[in-house]
């Protein structure tokens, strides 16, 4: 979980569309390598848009992908 | 390792190899005339090639995890900079009096040593934050 309490199912929706490599994931949304290896471990919280990119890939809401812990 | 990530890397190997480079010449021409070793530092102009590389591929070279790095790092770095500049104002003070002047040369070699310095402080702190986000 990163400092800003927010998780995610990255990885999950990755392996979820057909083993999809961390690479293949950036191609598609814009970004690099190393931001997907850093969302996935929690190290980083993604701007607005990056979140409704990533959602939008995965074809899920963006709340589907991100969880802000602590909150019902 | 990302393009920032070598090109933080070369700018410390730069203004490193300028410092040594500065020392080693000192004891030779004098610490004035050894402020040239500092001409080292254009070689930093060279790191625009860490991206060309990775453009060619077609694919993203900095993105907003990057972008937010470097912001800070030169944040950071600026910050480094201007204490530096008030320290270097109240020493000049405190050596030539209110009124004094500065040597010429003495301001060449507050430049050179500020980019230096600029140059290693957000090199390293580009390097913890890659490390740490």
């Amino acid at each position: 979980m990163s400092k800003s309490g927010l998780t995610n199912e990255i990885r999950r929706l990755r392996f979820e569309h057909g083993e999809m490599t961390q690479q293949d994931l950036a191609d598609q949304v814009a970004v690099t390598r190393q931001t997907i290896i850093a969302l996935e471990a929690g190290r980083y919280a993604p701007s607005l848009p990056l979140a409704i990119r990533i959602a939008r890939f995965f074809e899920v809401k963006v709340e589907e992908v991100f969880q802000l812990n602590g909150e019902d | 390792m990302s393009a920032q990530q070598k090109h933080a890397w070369f700018n410390l190997v730069v203004a490193g190899m300028a410092i040594l480079a500065y020392f080693a010449l000192w004891p030779l021409i004098g610490p004035w005339r050894a402020m040239g070793a500092f001409g080292l530092l254009g070689f930093a102009g060279f790191n625009a090639f860490f991206y060309l590389k990775g453009k060619k591929s077609g694919r993203v070279v900095s993105d907003e995890r990057d972008q937010a790095i470097c912001a800070k790092a030169h944040t950071v770095a600026w910050s480094v900079i201007w204490v530096s500049i008030i320290a270097a104002f109240l020493v000049a003070l405190r050596f030539f009096g209110e009124d004094g002047s500065i040597p010429i040369r003495g301001l060449g070699m507050f430049l050179w040593w500020s980019f230096c310095a600029f140059l290693v402080v957000q090199s390293l702190a580009t390097l913890i934050l890659y490390a740490r986000r």
